[in-house]
Order: structure tokens, then C-alpha cells, then sequence
């Protein structure tokens, strides 16, 4: 019986037209995601872990089939009334249960393995380079450890739902509450899938481990810190918080189904008649029958049905307890996500609750989809499902009129998920106590996030209109809107292919949203064009399904004539507003993409590497008149070049590019003839009419125009905007000779375009290139410019506000402006003018950025020499890639991170103060002194300010308060470097960021630690006598050799090994015993555990140099520590074994033993560390 | 009078090979008319081409001189229908329901379409249960409601497809007497497969089988052509048999157990028989045996 009755049900599991689609999606899923770049070309594209990261995927798209195969197959009896026929057989319970539990689980398992089958057909395709060993059990292992769990999870609460309601729409909401769930677990476990997850610092914790239903946490949290090596061979195994986790919810799971068994009612549910009134046999006068009159024309007819009909389908949706429950959980997932985003930045920033950010991180809106595509299927087939089609239909009313309630009903939906998100950010903001609530913002999202998901709606009713089975239309809503969701990565870049796709600006107070806001309207009036066309060809097609065929019902129609207007209103308003967008979109400079931007460069690089050893003049005077237009996103530059020729030979040739963002460009060079010109690569080559003898100057005039198209995506280092226009006019402005970094550097892709593998131009040039600066800008009267070099003056004239900037000594070729309203606030420190330019209003942080920059002026003078400027500016812009940047004398701070970051919580780490002495130190280290081209250049600018902002800090708030700002850097180096998947390159060698910004500074803050801040002070100053300007260039080896000059042996192996190497620690302490001694002192016995990683020898062994380790003891626990902390006792020890043992004597009772108390040297795990020692010890 | 409803040639073949009208052709005058006719004989499918929710592969359908198919919408407004089978929004009341069809079918005053619901309520016998949801309906109550929706509004044709299925007597009673009485003024098709139904209450009827129109005209003109030709006898089981090749046999039936022949002849067929008087079931199953073809052609007409 148990056999026959399982055949049945898997053969009516497959032959549902849901798991076939389900099916051949899942394959070309798992196929499509195989071909995705998991990291560099050392990854394997059929590594353990890439398979398991997609199986891990793929798996969390099981909750979508479980659902409609849950629905549709679980809940057939109740949807086919064959409940009665059903429960009337012999059949028991138990077998009923187990039966149809395991077909669900069993198909859908099989739809998910057959994703797996997808990765592998994907892979053979592949590069054999870029492949590793075959092994089934790296198909097989992820699919035991992830899919199984996951699948019975979702089945089993699906189906327990499916069981205890007998409801086809409760189901539904279980499915996206399960996706929610998962939502939550990723934001809680800081998954790296989430916005900014990866710049957050957290430990592995378990809690969130646990919380994961679907272990995706446990998943990336484990493999986070993983090499390359290990991603290539490594299986994640079963053990540990991943057991648990799966062991938990498999729990869980066991537990419900056990529930759902004992409860569920196996016999025809009561019709429970609740809404019914106790009814009072109201004996009414009899009313006698006769016809009325009715009116079946006009507007008012279609107006009033579309009414009724859109009550009855919004009473549908709403008067559902399971929906307002999912409303409830909605609102709760969009709390905890504003809080852990908006208080939870890079560093553990935490931002003020401004509307204008809420609103920015609300408007993404796609879990809301996923209930688009459920009430679509439902309300479009509800006729038909309820057996109501022929009472409808045989009515006057238009078909068109009842698709347009429908559409109005989901309409309804989606403005209630915004108003919820609205209500949620309101009350988040006020909870926050922080100020104004800007209505006209959150209002905003009704058209930002509602508007998108409305079109959406109207493209899946379509989708779902050529459909008669409901399933399969929501199965082919979800792909289409995947497809168009993830287009940009499936090749689809414009915003006209790509459904209701938009630019989405970020916020910020200065500019509003910026510069792309006007195209975001262009996109949305045009995709609400072809969505009337889909609106009217659903109702076409669902009127058609609704009669039978096509044939007669093209054959009968009648078409009112409006509608034919309709249709040719909307394609003539779709196709002429394309061809105004393609107008605008080809008159703008448009960045090329991927593919289009390789060839580019390749092409670059085959025509004009040939001519690298061309000698070319240098710039040593820049006269520039920049003339800024903000309201037509436009500037002209009027600028000269005074030339020399500083090389040993004469220049014939002057080989002239501009970047492509420039509209247009036109060159005067006195007595020269324009011998090539090459508009695709924006190379001009000039033949000079007498050559260019070495010393000699000559002078080139350009004049050049951009002109900024809303539709160019957003440079947020070439901003035109309203207000808070921010431009690197040095990166726009004409260069000399050929661009090495043009070239393409991944080795794969050179192959792909026929180039040899590169060969990077030995750097031979150590001469500072300074130049002297003239610059007046103008703009509109109410905005100030603030640029690099002595403002002169600035006046009025013509109706614009000129600036007038000079060079007070020569600087580097960086000339970077900003205009915008500022406020101004200004102080005077030890002669250097200090400015801060800002949004009005935005002041909270004010005193403090002035703190950090007077603290770090100080620092820098002091130590390094003096600072070479009379003032220093920092000045507020909307947006930037980093944080901050800095330019002679000029710094440039991200409005949001500088100037909105709430700082009130003095537990919080300062991150302000750090990222304005980082700027600040950078004008010694960039301006000062410029490293020579090269690997490793960025070691002189970057970890030589990371080593600024660490002493400024550490000099204002105290060594265990710069603690915190040390382990956040120390995990995060481990952290992006799980996600660069590539070998590390030592420090002295290495262009990744990660490695000269956190590891570098952390190896700067170690050699202080042993050398003293003097004598590396003394080598800083010693790099800049003899590399500063005007001298030559320094190299990261002439900062080691200074570093290392002086030390002993033992001192110059660990600092080599830090420049040079790659290893990193695994350092822990553990007290033995702690006796008390008389006169209140204390000995204390610890084992310290020195372990070393990356050094390719599992164990320190004789011949590695042994490492300085501090090691000290506190009187408080470290979780107590801030920057008053001091330690009882704090020693330096050279360990040179894994196993130490150490005896301390100190005169107070110990609370905690600590191991690198500060943590400044490399170590994965920081929190063993620390040894708390409880009282009795 | 003149034939409000014009039925020429129609026919309908659907998609998988089943004839379901052919060349079906009626003239239909206010008043009620039966349609009678075995399952599966084209009278649900008649009625959803009538009701323009499915069209006819050729054949015309006239209503007031308009051609249905070409102008389904000017029908649609003075159409009463009732299918055979049909269910309802889940949730809602039977009054919510009923107000919503009726602004559908264009009641635009708010005024007459509460009256007009609430009287088709009262007339249903669901006014007690109005607040209720339809979805909760016993089958005869939801019958009920299938009867009141299709009255709504301003009904020139009705169509009701096995009206009665379901109801108990009274209730039966209660909607013939609607029925006669808005029949009065407009077309009602009755589809059934109760002959005494037609009997009671159509003053014009036509026999469908096979998805043709095998027999049409009055009740009592029709019973009165098969006047001393009925005969019938009590015979044991296993006789059928040999009476269905012998005879002319139009029907069985079991009367106090005993099971009669009935035979159309226009003599005593063989002794035994005796001459009973016919009713319109007589009519029916004659038209039936005849159509479908039994040994012996019985021209009735």
C-alpha cells in the first residue's frame, strides 16, 4: 500500500509541469552561477569551496520550490475538492503523512541536486587551467551538509503549515517568512552577502551561527579567513558550531513534524461559519422582485466596477491573518536591518538616524517580489481557482476593467510594504531620538521603491496571464525577475534592457540625490511606458485564457476603440522617450564595460606600448581657469602647461591624451603641426616644428570642455552636482605619453585578448615632477570653491563667484576642487589658518575634526619636520570611495562618515578623530615625501599614515584605547583577505590594499613598540632628508634599510621578516597557577602558546628568528579597558619555541593575563589572548 | 410574436474532438423554455455559447435582431446566467457577493441595488443568512444564490442550467413560481434533465442529443401527437432483452416494483399491453430511442 501510494505520489510530483520548469531552472541555475567569478584565477572554478558556496545558494532557492511544489502538491485534495473522496478510502493516517512529506522532500531535494548537476556540467566548460582535481564527494559533501538539512527544514515547516491550515496563501507566507528568517540569520551572522558586511569586524560567534536556519553564516564565517590553498582542497567539515547548527534545526524541523502529526486533522475541515451573526429571523416585508435598470456604458460603469472588484481583491489580501502576521515580521526584519546598517558601519561606526540615510537604505525593496510573484498568481487565477469565472464573465464588465483592479490590488500590497518600511524608519528615527523627520524623503519612497515594484507587478501579471497553471507562471515570474534583477551581471548594463531597472543615487544632504536623480525619472517614465503596453497585453491574454482559444477570441472581439489609442499612446511615448534617452545616453561620454573596457585596453596597449621610450617633456607650471556651471552639470578649463624637457635627449613629439570623460578638447601649440590623431583612445601627437633641446621650456595651450549627461553613471570623484560638485581635475586634464595603467593586468584576461604576459616598466624615473599652480575658478554666486594651494582672493563679478588659488610651493600634479554652499569655521593654530568647510547645519563633529587636525599638525611637525603650508583646509563633499582623501594642503571628507557619524557613545571607537589625522599625516606622507613608481609604493603613503593616525590616537585617547582601532584593523585584514582570494604578497611588495593600509600600519605600530617612538620617529626623518623633496623619490626598501639601521640582529631579522614575509600568528596565554605571596604580592605561572602561520613549517622550529611578543598583566578584565588603562605589568619577550613557560611576580592580584594585549601582531583568533583568571585561582 | 432568440446552424467541435453542437437551430419567444436532453447531450455547452462564454465554430446567434458573437457586450448586459456548476469568492457574504455582481452587471443606483438585493434575497430564502460567507453554503443554499445572482439587475435572457439540482421541493416550488413569473416578460431558458419540470412549467421545449436539436415544439402538442400509441406491460427481468429487439421500446420503469415496457406502437403491440396515456417523459425517452438510433426507426412526429 505504502509502496503503491509513494509511486503515485512521485510520479504526480513529476509530472507537474512546476518541477519540470523547476528542474531545467536549477540546472541552468547551478550552470550560470559556475561560470560567476569566485575570486582570483589561483581559485579553481571547481573548488570544494566554490561548490559548496553555490550548492550553499542554491540550496536557499529550495525555499521557492518547496513552497509552490508544497502548495500545489500537498494541498491538491484541498484545492481539487477531492478532500472527501480522500478521506472516505482506507487510508491512515500515518502513512498519508509520511507519504506525502517524503514525495515533497524528495523532489524538491532533487530539484536542488540537479543544481549540482548544473555546477558540474557548468565547470566542464571551463578553462582546464582554472580547474582542480574532479571529486565527487565535493559535489556530494555540500549537498549532505547543506541541501538535506535546509530542504527538510523548509518541508517541514511548509508542510506543517500546508497540514494545519489547509491554505494555499498560508503556505505562501510561510515561504517568504522562511526567506526572512534567512534575511535575519544573514544580517545577525554578518554574511558576506549583505551590504558592508565585510568591513564589519566580528568574531565568529555562535550565536548567530545557531540562528542561521540555512548555516550560511556558519558557511562563510568558517571559510572566511581561508587561503587559497585551503579553498582549493578543503571540504568544510561537520563539526563544531556547523554540527550544531545543523543538528539544531534538523531538531527543530523533527520537532514540528511531530507536532504538525499529532495535530492535523485527518477528516473534511468543519465548515466553521465564524463571520456568521447570530441571525435574528429578521422578518422583513417582503420584498416583491422586479428588474432595474442598468447602465453597462460610460465611465462611471467601468469606474464603479473597478472599484468593487479592487475592494474585493484588497479585502482578499489583507483580511488575512497570516498576511498581517508576515507584515509584522516584515516591518521586524526591516528594524533589525536599519539598526545593525545605520549603527554598525566600517569600524563600528554608527551614524546619526537621518531620514535622508534611512530612506537611501529602505528604497531597495526585492524581498517584497518574492510576495508580488505569490498574490499575482493568486489574484490573477482566482477566478478560475474559485470557480467563479463563468458568474464574472457572462457580466457586462471588461476584462481589461477587472485586470486593472488586479493590478490595482497588488498596487495596494506593494504601498502597504512601503508604508510599513516608512512607518519602520519613522519610528527607528524617533527611537534613535534623533531630529527632524523628513516627510517629503520618506514620502519619496512610495515612488523610489513602490513605483519599480508596481512595474514589476505589471510584468508578472503579464508573465501570469500566458499561464494556466499557476505554479508554472510564478516559477517563470521568479526567473524573469531574477534575470533582470541580477542583469548587470548577466551582461545586461543598460538601464533600457533591464525591467524597471534604475540608477539608484545614494543620499546625502549636500546634494540631495545627485546627479543621477534626473535620469532616474527618464527610466521610470520609461519603463512605466512599456509597462502600459504589458498592462494591456495581460489583459489580452489573460481574456484569452479566460475564453478559450486564441483564434475565436480574435475572431470575436470587438475592441472598444480607446484601447487601440492606448496601446499606440504608450509605444509612441516608449519609443520616442528611448530614442531621447539613446540621444542623451550616446552625447555623454559613457564608461565602457567590462568586456567593451578590456578590449579597449588591450587595443591601447598593442598600438602605443611600442612608443613607451618616447622622450616627453615634464610639466612644471600650470595656469588653470576652470569656469564651473553646477546647474548644467558642465565645465571649461582654459589651462597652460609650462614644458621642459628634462630628459638627456631632444623632444621632436609631443604625444598628447585626454580621458575620455572629456566632451571636447582643443590644443595650441606654438610652432608644432598635429601629426596623429586617435579619438578612440583620445591621442593627439603633435610634430614639433624645431625639436625641444634638453633644459629647454616651451608652452601648450588647451581648452577643454565636459559636459556631464545624467545618464553617465555617477564618478563620485567626477561630480557635477547642484551642490557639492567634488571634481580630480588632475585625472581630467590633458597627460603626456603612454598610460601604464591603461594596462590589463590579470593574467587570464591578457591571454584572452592576445597579449603577452605583462611586463611592467622598470621604474627608473626618481625625480619629483612638482609643478607651481595658478588656478582661478569660478562658480555660481552662493557656492564657494575650496581647492588646492594659498586662496588669494575671491570676488564677485558677472554674476560669479571667482576663486583665486596659487601654489606656495611647488606641489605634486594634484589639483582637486569642490564647490558648494559651505558653512565656514575657522581657527588659528600656531600660525597654520585651519578650515573646515561644511554643510550648514551638519556641525555636531566640528570640534573634534578641528581636535584631530591641530593633534595630528602637531604630531607631524614635531616628528617628521614642518608642515609646508600656512593653512589646512578640510572640506565636506557628498560622496567619495573612501572615507576621506587628501590633497596638498586641502582635505576632502565624505559628508556621512565625517560629518554624520554619532559620536556621543564613547564606548564606540573614534573613528572621525582616525580618518582626519590619517589625511593630515598624509601631507607629509604623499606631499612631503612621494614614493617612486613601483610595488610596494603605497607603503610610503599609506601605512606611514596609518602609523600617524595610530600615534595620534594613541597620544590622545591612550594606548588600550588605540586597541580597539588595532583589532578591528587586525581582523579586518584577515577579513579581505578571505575575499581576495589570492596569495598575499609581503608588504614591502604588495599593491592590495589590505595588506599596506591594516597590515601596515599594524607592522609600523610594532617596530615603535620595540625600537621606541623615537627612533622609528628619527628613521621617518631621516626617509624624508633624504627622499623628501625636492631629492629623489623614496622606495619602500629605503624606509627598511633605515628602519634596520642601527637595531641588533635579532631586532633587524623580525623587522625584515614583517616587511618581507607573509606569516601571521596564532599566539594564546593560559595562567598554570597563581600563588599568593606574602606582602600582598602575587606570582604568577603562565604557558604562553607562540604559534606562526604562513612561514611554511607547521611549528617555529630553530632556524626561524624568534618574534617579540609583549605579555602583561591587568588588574581588570580587558573588557573593562579604556584609555586610562594601565597594565600591572608589561613586558616584551623574544619567543623563539611554540611552548613557553613564564613565571611573573606582581604586586597586585592579576585579573587577566594577556598575550599582545594591544594586538598589532597578525593573529586570526585575538580572543585567546586574553586568560581571565576567576578569584579562587 | 416574435422570436426574441434566433439560433441558426450552430455548431461547436472543441479541441479534443467532441462534437458538442451541430448545426443546432431554435427560435425562442418570452416565456420559459425547456431544454431537455441526457448528459453530455451539448446543453451546457448551448448555454455557455449562448451566455458568449465560449464562441461557436460557425452558426449564428441573434437577441433582439444583435448579433451576440459580434457584440457580446450589448447581450452580456440583459444576460442572466446561472451555470450548472460554478463556486464563489472564498470569504465574502452572500450579500457582499451579490452587491458586487450587481454593480458589475451596471446597477449604478445605490438605492435600487440594495432594494433589488435584498428583495432577490428574501425571494431565495437566504435573507436569514445573507451575513454568512457563500463559500459556508449548503449545496441548495448556494443554489439559492446562483438563482438570485442571475436575476440580478435587468435580465432580458436567462439561462439557467439545471436550476433545481439540489433544491428540495419548496424551495423547487418557490423558484418555478419566480421563474413563471419574470418569464412572463423575458426569455428563460431552462436546461434540465427533469422532465416534469418542462411539463410544469414551459410552454416551449426542445430535446437535445448528441449536440442536435432531435425534437422541438409545445409539451402539450408534443404529448398529445403520442396519444393512443403508448403501451405498456409488466414484464419480468430478463424479458427486456428480448422485447428491446422485438418492440419499439422507449423505456423501462419500475413501478411498485414491478417492472413496466413501455412501447410506441400504433396498434397493441402483443397481448398483455395496455394502452397507457402519454406523458412528456413518454415524449423525451420516444425522442431519445429514436435518435439514438434502437433497431426500429419510431417516427413520432
Amino acid at each position: 500500500m505504502v509502496k503503491h501510494l509513494m509511486l503515485f505520489e512521485s510520479r504526480y510530483h513529476l509530472r507537474q509541469l512546476t518541477f519540470m520548469i523547476a528542474g531545467a531552472l536549477f540546472l541552468g541555475l547551478g550552470m550560470l552561477i559556475a561560470q560567476g567569478n569566485f575570486g582570483s584565477g589561483e581559485l579553481h572554478k571547481n573548488a570544494p569551496y566554490v561548490i559548496s558556496y553555490i550548492t550553499c545558494m542554491i540550496s536557499l532557492a529550495g525555499i521557492f520550490v518547496s513552497t509552490l511544489l508544497c502548495a500545489q502538491v500537498v494541498l491538491r485534495d484541498t484545492t481539487y475538492d477531492m478532500n472527501a473522496l480522500l478521506f472516505s478510502t482506507t487510508l491512515r493516517r500515518l502513512p498519508y503523512f509520511i507519504v506525502r512529506l517524503t514525495g515533497l522532500f524528495v523532489v524538491v531535494l532533487l530539484v536542488l541536486a540537479l543544481g549540482s548537476a548544473g555546477i558540474w556540467l557548468g565547470t566542464m566548460s571551463a578553462d582546464t587551467a582554472s580547474l582542480g582535481p574532479f571529486r565527487l564527494r565535493y559535489f556530494i559533501q555540500p549537498l549532505l551538509v547543506f541541501s538535506v538539512p535546509n530542504v527538510l527544514l523548509c518541508c517541514s515547516i511548509l508542510f506543517s503549515v500546508a497540514l494545519l491550515t489547509r491554505q494555499v496563501r498560508a503556505v505562501y507566507m510561510a515561504g517568504v517568512g522562511l526567506f526572512i528568517l534567512y534575511f535575519l540569520g544573514s544580517i545577525l551572522g554578518n554574511s558576506p552577502l549583505m551590504a558592508n558586511s565585510s568591513l564589519k569586524t566580528q568574531e565568529n560567534q555562535l550565536w548567530p551561527q545557531l540562528l542561521d536556519p540555512f548555516a550560511i553564516t556558519s558557511f562563510f564565517g568558517l571559510t572566511r579567513h581561508w587561503t587559497v590553498d585551503e579553498r582549493n582542497q578543503q571540504l568544510l567539515p561537520l563539526a563544531g558550531a556547523l554540527l550544531l547548527n545543523r543538528l539544531t534545526w534538523l531538531a527543530l524541523a523533527g520537532g514540528l513534524l511531530w507536532l504538525t502529526y499529532r495535530r492535523f486533522a485527518f477528516r473534511l475541515p468543519v465548515a466553521t461559519s465564524r463571520r456568521t451573526r447570530p441571525t435574528t429571523p429578521d422578518s422583513p416585508i417582503p420584498l416583491p422582485y422586479h428588474r432595474v435598470s442598468v447602465q453597462t456604458t460610460g465611465r462611471g460603469y467601468s469606474w464603479r466596477a473597478f472599484a468593487s472588484q479592487w475592494r474585493l481583491e484588497t479585502n482578499s489580501i489583507f483580511r488575512h491573518i497570516p498576511f498581517l502576521v508576515l507584515l509584522a515580521l516584515w516591518a521586524f526584519l526591516t528594524a533589525v536591518d536599519l539598526k545593525e546598517t545605520i549603527l554598525h558601519g566600517p569600524y563600528n561606526i554608527r551614524f546619526y538616524t537621518a531620514s535622508g540615510y534611512i530612506v537611501e537604505y529602505l528604497r531597495p525593496m526585492r524581498p517584497a517580489l518574492l510576495l508580488v510573484v505569490f498574490y499575482a498568481g493568486e489574484l490573477i487565477h482566482r477566478e478560475r481557482a474559485t470557480r467563479m469565472h463563468e458568474l464574472i464573465f457572462a457580466t457586462r464588465v471588461p476584462d481589461t476593467v477587472l485586470w486593472c483592479a488586479k493590478t490595482a490590488a497588488l498596487a495596494s500590497l506593494i504601498a502597504s510594504l512601503v508604508t510599513v518600511n516608512i512607518l519602520t524608519g519613522i519610528g527607528f528615527q524617533l527611537a534613535q531620538g534623533f531630529h527632524p523627520i523628513e516627510w517629503n524623503l520618506y514620502c519619496s519612497l512610495f515612488l523610489y521603491s513602490g513605483w519599480p515594484l508596481l512595474l514589476y507587478a505589471i510584468l508578472i501579471g503579464f508573465l501570469q496571464s500566458l499561464f494556466n497553471n499557476k505554479y508554472a507562471g510564478m516559477l517563470l515570474s521568479l526567473a524573469v525577475v531574477g534575470v533582470f534583477l541580477f542583469g548587470n551581471r548577466l551582461g545586461l548594463h543598460s538601464y533600457l534592457v533591464r525591467y524597471a531597472a534604475t540608477p539608484l543615487p545614494d543620499y546625502a544632504y549636500m546634494s540631495g540625490w545627485g546627479h543621477e536623480e534626473k535620469a532616474l525619472y527618464y527610466y521610470l517614465l520609461y519603463w512605466t511606458a512599456i509597462a502600459g503596453l504589458l498592462l494591456l497585453a495581460g489583459a489580452a491574454c489573460w481574456k484569452t485564457r479566460n475564453k478559450g482559444s486564441f483564434r475565436s477570441t480574435f475572431r470575436q472581439q470587438q475592441r472598444p476603440r480607446f484601447t487601440w489609442k492606448f496601446i499606440m499612446t504608450a509605444l509612441c511615448l516608449s519609443t520616442c522617450l528611448a530614442i531621447a534617452i539613446f540621444v542623451r545616453y550616446s552625447a555623454g561620454h559613457q564608461p565602457l564595460v567590462r568586456e567593451a573596457l578590456y578590449s579597449w585596453q588591450a587595443s591601447y596597449e598593442k598600438t602605443y606600448r611600442s612608443r613607451v621610450s618616447l622622450p616627453q617633456p615634464s610639466i612644471t607650471h600650470v595656469q588653470l581657469a576652470t569656469d564651473l556651471y553646477p546647474g548644467q552639470r558642465r565645465y571649461t578649463v582654459r589651462g597652460q602647461y609650462r614644458l621642459r624637457n628634462e630628459s638627456s635627449q631632444p623632444v621632436t613629439t609631443v604625444w598628447l591624451g585626454n580621458d575620455a570623460a572629456v566632451t571636447s578638447i582643443r590644443y595650441t601649440i606654438p610652432n608644432a603641426r598635429l601629426a596623429e590623431q586617435d579619438d578612440r583612445f583620445g591621442q593627439s601627437i603633435y610634430q614639433l616644428g624645431q625639436p625641444l633641446q634638453p633644459g629647454d621650456s616651451m608652452t601648450l595651450s588647451f581648452t577643454q570642455e565636459v559636459i556631464q549627461s545624467p545618464f553617465v553613471p555617477f564618478n563620485s570623484e567626477h561630480a557635477i552636482v547642484d551642490n557639492g560638485s567634488y571634481v580630480e581635475l588632475e585625472k581630467y586634464l590633458p597627460y603626456l605619453g603612454y598610460q601604464e595603467q591603461y594596462e590589463l593586468e590579470d593574467a587570464p584576461l591578457r591571454k584572452k585578448q592576445g597579449l603577452p604576459p605583462q611586463t611592467k616598466l622598470p621604474a627608473t624615473d626618481s625625480a619629483y615632477h612638482f609643478v607651481t599652480m595658478d588656478h582661478v575658478i569660478s562658480t555660481v554666486p552662493d557656492q564657494q570653491v575650496v581647492s588646492v594651494g594659498a586662496l588669494q582672493r575671491d570676488w564677485t563679478q558677472n554674476g560669479r563667484h571667482y576663486f583665486h588659488y596659487q601654489s606656495e610651493r611647488p606641489i605634486a600634479f594634484k589639483f582637486a576642487f569642490s564647490s558648494a554652499r559651505y558653512a565656514l569655521h575657522r581657527e588659528n593654530h600656531d600660525g597654520v589658518q585651519l578650515n573646515i568647510l561644511y554643510q550648514p547645519g551638519l556641525d555636531y563633529n566640528i570640534p573634534l575634526i578641528a581636535q584631530a587636525m591641530t593633534d595630528a599638525l602637531d604630531y607631524g611637525s614635531k616628528q617628521w619636520g614642518a608642515y609646508p603650508f600656512q593653512q589646512l583646509t578640510l572640506a565636506a563633499i557628498p560622496h567619495y570611495p573612501g572615507a576621506a582623501t587628501a590633497y596638498p594642503g586641502v582635505l576632502f571628507s565624505t559628508e556621512r562618515i565625517s560629518f554624520m557619524s554619532n559620536l556621543h557613545d564613547s564606548t564606540r571607537f573614534n573613528s572621525v578623530y582616525a580618518v582626519t589625522a590619517h589625511e593630515v599625516a598624509h601631507q607629509w606622507w604623499a606631499n612631503v615625501l612621494s614614493p617612486m613608481d613601483g610595488p610596494g609604493r603605497a607603503v610610503l603613503t599609506e601605512s606611514l599614515a596609518k602609523f600617524g593616525e595610530y600615534m595620534a590616537v594613541e597620544k590622545r585617547f591612550g594606548a588600550h584605547y588605540l586597541r580597539r582601532l588595532l583589532q578591528a584593523d587586525n581582523n579586518l585584514y584577515f577579513a579581505l583577505r578571505g575575499m581576495d582570494h589570492e596569495q598575499e604578497q609581503p608588504l614591502y611588495q604588495t599593491d592590495k590594499p589590505y595588506v599596506y593600509y591594516q597590515k601596515g600600519g599594524m607592522v609600523m605600530y610594532g617596530i615603535k613598540e620595540m625600537l621606541g617612538e623615537d627612533t622609528v620617529n628619527a628613521a621617518l626623518r631621516a626617509l624624508i632628508a633624504q627622499h623628501g623633496y625636492p631629492a629623489s623619490k623614496g622606495r619602500p626598501d629605503d624606509l627598511l634599510q633605515l628602519l634596520v639601521a642601527g637595531t641588533n640582529q635579532q631586532q633587524a631579522a623580525q623587522i625584515q621578516e614583517w616587511f618581507t614575509g607573509t606569516a601571521t600568528y596564532d599566539n594564546a596565554v593560559r595562567a598554570v597557577r597563581c600563588d599568593s605571596l606574602t606582602g600582598g604580592r602575587f606570582r604568577l605561572t603562565i604557558e604562553v602558546q607562540h604559534g606562526k602561520k604562513g612561514t611554511g613549517k607547521s611549528a617555529p622550529s630553530a632556524d626561524t628568528p624568534p618574534d617579540l611578543v609583549p605579555i602583561a598583566l591587568y588588574a581588570a578584565p580587558h573588557i573593562t579597558w579604556d584609555g586610562s588603562t594601565q597594565p600591572l605589568y608589561r613586558q616584551h619577550y623574544w619567543l623563539s619555541r611554540s611552548q613557553h613557560t613564564l613565571v611573573i611576580e606582581v604586586d597586585r592580584r592579576p585579573a587577566v593575563v594577556a598575550i599582545d594585549p594591544l594586538g598589532y601582531l597578525p593573529d586570526e583568533d585575538l580572543s585567546n589572548n586574553y586568560y581571565l583568571l576567576s578569584d579562587t585561582e | 410574436m416574435m422570436h426574441r432568440l434566433q439560433i441558426r446552424d450552430l455548431s461547436k467541435r472543441y479541441s479534443n474532438g467532441v462534437q458538442a453542437l451541430s448545426q443546432v437551430s431554435l427560435d425562442i419567444s418570452n416565456g420559459l423554455f425547456g431544454l431537455l436532453g441526457p448528459n453530455g447531450a451539448g446543453k451546457s455547452s448551448l448555454m455557455r455559447t449562448l451566455a458568449t462564454l465560449q464562441t461557436a465554430d460557425s452558426g449564428q446567434v441573434q437577441f433582439d435582431g444583435i448579433d451576440i458573437f459580434k457584440d457580446p457586450y450589448q447581450l452580456r448586459c440583459q444576460l442572466g446566467y446561472l451555470p450548472q456548476d460554478f463556486g464563489v469568492y472564498p470569504r465574502l457574504s452572500a450579500q457582499e457577493l451579490l452587491h458586487h455582481l450587481a454593480v458589475l452587471k451596471g446597477i449604478d443606483n445605490k438605492a435600487a441595488r440594495q432594494e433589488q438585493v435584498a428583495a432577490l434575497l428574501q425571494q431565495t430564502n437566504l435573507y436569514n443568512v445573507r451575513r454568512q460567507a457563500v463559500s459556508t453554503f449548503s449545496g441548495g443554499m448556494r443554489q439559492r444564490f446562483g438563482i438570485a445572482q442571475a436575476l440580478l439587475g435587468n435580465p432580458q435572457l436567462i439561462i439557467v442550467d439545471e436550476p433545481t439540482a439540489g433544491l428540495d421541493p419548496l424551495e423547487r416550488n418557490r423558484f418555478h413560481d419566480l421563474l413563471c413569473q419574470i418569464g412572463e416578460q423575458v426569455v428563460v431558458i431552462l436546461s434540465t434533465h427533469i422532465v416534469e419540470d418542462v411539463h410544469d412549467l414551459c410552454p416551449n421545449m426542445a430535446i437535445l442529443a448528441g449536440g442536435r436539436v432531435i425534437l422541438q415544439g409545445k409539451p402539450a402538442v408534443l404529448t398529445e401527437k403520442l396519444a393512443g400509441k403508448v403501451w405498456q406491460k409488466a414484464i419480468a427481468r430478463q424479458e427486456v432483452a428480448r422485447y428491446q429487439d422485438k418492440l419499439p421500446v422507449i423505456s423501462t420503469r419500475i413501478t411498485g416494483g414491478q417492472l413496466q415496457v413501455l412501447v410506441l406502437s400504433d396498434s397493441q403491440p402483443e397481448t398483455g399491453f395496455t394502452q397507457c396515456p402519454p406523458d412528456l417523459s413518454a415524449v423525451y425517452f420516444s425522442a431519445l430511442t429514436g435518435a439514438t438510433g434502437t433497431k426500429k426507426e419510431v417516427t413520432v412526429w
